[in-house]
């Protein structure tokens, strides 16, 4: 597909191919300005394709009687949770989105449930969105996602405002999701992010640059640099090592993993 | 001549039902050329100690002083620049110069014009290229570039920086990192981050904060020597540098722990090597 913003000379996205099967993880790489959240808003029918075409389980974007069925089938989760979050109690802001699809109440509160209970925020109901911590935020807004019964989540940049806890809280339940057959579209510039993404597809200036597994971007670190992308230093370092005769993977990225290798 | 923390205490809301305590008996000192690191999990006081000592709050106990003025003295004025995180969020002017030289206009720079050219030289902007710009057309790593700008043309003699990688890709980073190690050669810096891999190396001293309190302060070396109190708070060391000192206490022969990888590689090969 092809999509020219109105009025720029370039294209924004130009060629580019791309099929996320249920419960399949696909990291979407590149730098600042390649294309990647562009390529997120046309999976979900925010921006059409100027030319190609986008399909969600066989219905395309550009189908206007299918507009909100593709809406509910893609969850867009973005970057800053504080910037998605209009309920004043938790249970209320998942509410908002099959609400507005009408949905009625006895299904609303099952799916409002589901939602929570996806992403361990059972028990919370009725607190107020403010009191919870950055990870928890990231989760509600995941479980705002959920409780339209997506079958695939865009997810930009998910973890950039999140320390290690909620780090790790929100992987756990992307895994989670994952497992239950949900096709998740990470887009982040860390490759350290992606290690256990199915395939990793790297865009610059719009085209696609590289589509492998992370482990071929992670066992040759100097070719993801010149792709733009940020290798984690525990790459460059286990590609040291296997530079002089040892045998580390390249998936091995932490401490633990790394020596295991090195003493085996 | 120093930025000085002092059994610094602030409690949101003092007083009242709803207070929270933030911060509790923090002490720190940065001189100038000094970088220092406050590192800490989301909600462990690190944005309010900022605060403190930028002089935007006043303490609620202990103080907080910018070379023996308090720093909310108006004497302290234009002493510490402060770059909140996402400080992008904050343009209004219509043209890069225009917000980068706000500041020392302010102050009653001489020719405020050429300062903010020259910051934004100190940022990798091409000062030329950049200045006649709208600061709402500009990349995520150009903007962010263009913020700290505009708080380092304010030549304070302290510049404290709040998650100023946050968001930014690798070249963006690299450039941010770049401007932050030139600003150290002129003024006591600060940075603060819950992720501090990539300033930990070059930093003179590190302060990790736990639910307000101080966890660990100290050198880099006295880092690496007793970690246990810094990953107690919720931190994680780098783990090309974990690597390291788990090898150590797995009992391998590791001589010295290098924070580069290339150079950490050669350090557990040999490690490695002398123990087969």
């Amino acid at each position: 597909m092809r999509l020219v913003y109105p009025g720029a000379g370039r294209a924004a996205l130009d060629g580019v191919s791309l099929t996320v099967a249920p419960g399949q993880a696909v990291a979407l790489l590149g730098p600042n300005g390649s294309g990647k959240s562009t390529l997120a808003r046309l999976c979900n029918g925010l921006l059409l394709p100027t030319d190609g075409r986008v399909t969600v389980d066989g219905m395309d974007t550009r189908d206007d009687d299918r507009v909100w069925d593709i809406r509910s089938r893609v969850g867009y989760v973005q970057q800053n949770p504080e910037n998605q979050i209009v309920g004043t109690v938790v249970e209320e802001d998942v509410a908002f989105g099959p609400e507005n699809l009408g949905i009625p109440p006895a299904e609303l509160r099952t799916r409002v449930d589901d939602a929570l209970r996806a992403v361990g925020l059972s028990g919370l109901e009725r607190r107020e969105p403010h009191l919870l911590s950055e990870g928890q935020k990231q989760r509600l807004a995941i479980a705002g996602a959920l409780a339209l019964g997506p079958g695939y989540l865009l997810l930009d940049e998910p973890f950039a405002m999140l320390d290690g806890v909620g780090r790790d809280e929100v992987r756990a339940v992307l895994e989670a999701l994952r497992s239950r057959g949900v096709g998740l579209l990470h887009i982040t510039h860390h490759l350290a992010d992606v290690a256990e993404a199915d395939r990793a597809v790297v865009l610059r200036e719009g085209r696609v640059a590289f589509d492998g597994t992370p482990d071929d971007l992670l066992g040759s670190p100097e070719h993801a640099g010149e792709l733009g992308i940020d290798v984690p230093p525990e790459a460059r370092l286990t590609a040291a090592l296997r530079g002089r005769g040892f045998d580390v993977p390249p998936g091995a990225l932490d401490a633990e993993a790394i020596l295991d290798a090195l003493w085996r | 001549m120093a930025l000085i923390a002092d059994g610094l205490t602030y409690t949101y809301g003092a007083g009242t039902s709803f207070s929270v305590p933030a911060l509790d008996g923090v002490r720190l000192t940065v001189g100038r050329g000094e970088l220092v690191v406050v590192a800490g999990t989301t909600g462990s006081g690190k944005s309010t100690l900022l605060r403190l000592l930028a002089g935007v709050l006043a303490p609620t106990g202990g103080s907080a002083t910018v070379d023996g003025v308090p720093t909310t003295a108006p004497s302290a004025r234009g002493r510490v620049a402060l770059v909140f995180q996402n400080p992008e969020a904050q343009f209004f002017a219509e043209t890069v110069l225009a917000d980068v030289s706000f500041g020392p206009r302010n102050l009653g720079a001489g020719d405020p014009g050429a300062v903010a050219r020259e910051a934004l030289a100190q940022v990798g902007l091409d000062p030329e290229a950049f200045a006649p710009r709208s600061p709402f057309t500009l990349s995520g790593g150009e903007a962010r570039r263009v913020a700290i700008a505009g708080a380092l043309a304010m030549r304070a003699p302290y510049v404290l920086l709040d998650e100023p990688t946050a968001g930014l890709d690798r070249a963006g980073r690299q450039a941010v990192l770049a401007s932050i190690a030139a600003e150290r050669e002129r003024a006591g810096v600060v940075v603060v981050t819950h992720d501090p891999a990539e300033v930990l190396a070059a930093a003179d001293r590190v302060i990790a904060l736990a639910r307000g309190a101080v966890a660990f302060a100290g050198t880099v070396p006295e880092l690496l020597a007793g970690y246990a109190a810094y990953e107690g708070a919720g931190l994680r060391l780098p783990d090309v540098v974990r690597a390291q000192l788990l090898a150590i206490e797995r009992g391998a022969p590791v001589k010295r722990v290098e924070f580069e990888p290339e150079r950490a590689a050669a350090v557990l090969a040999d490690a490695r090597g002398a123990e087969s």
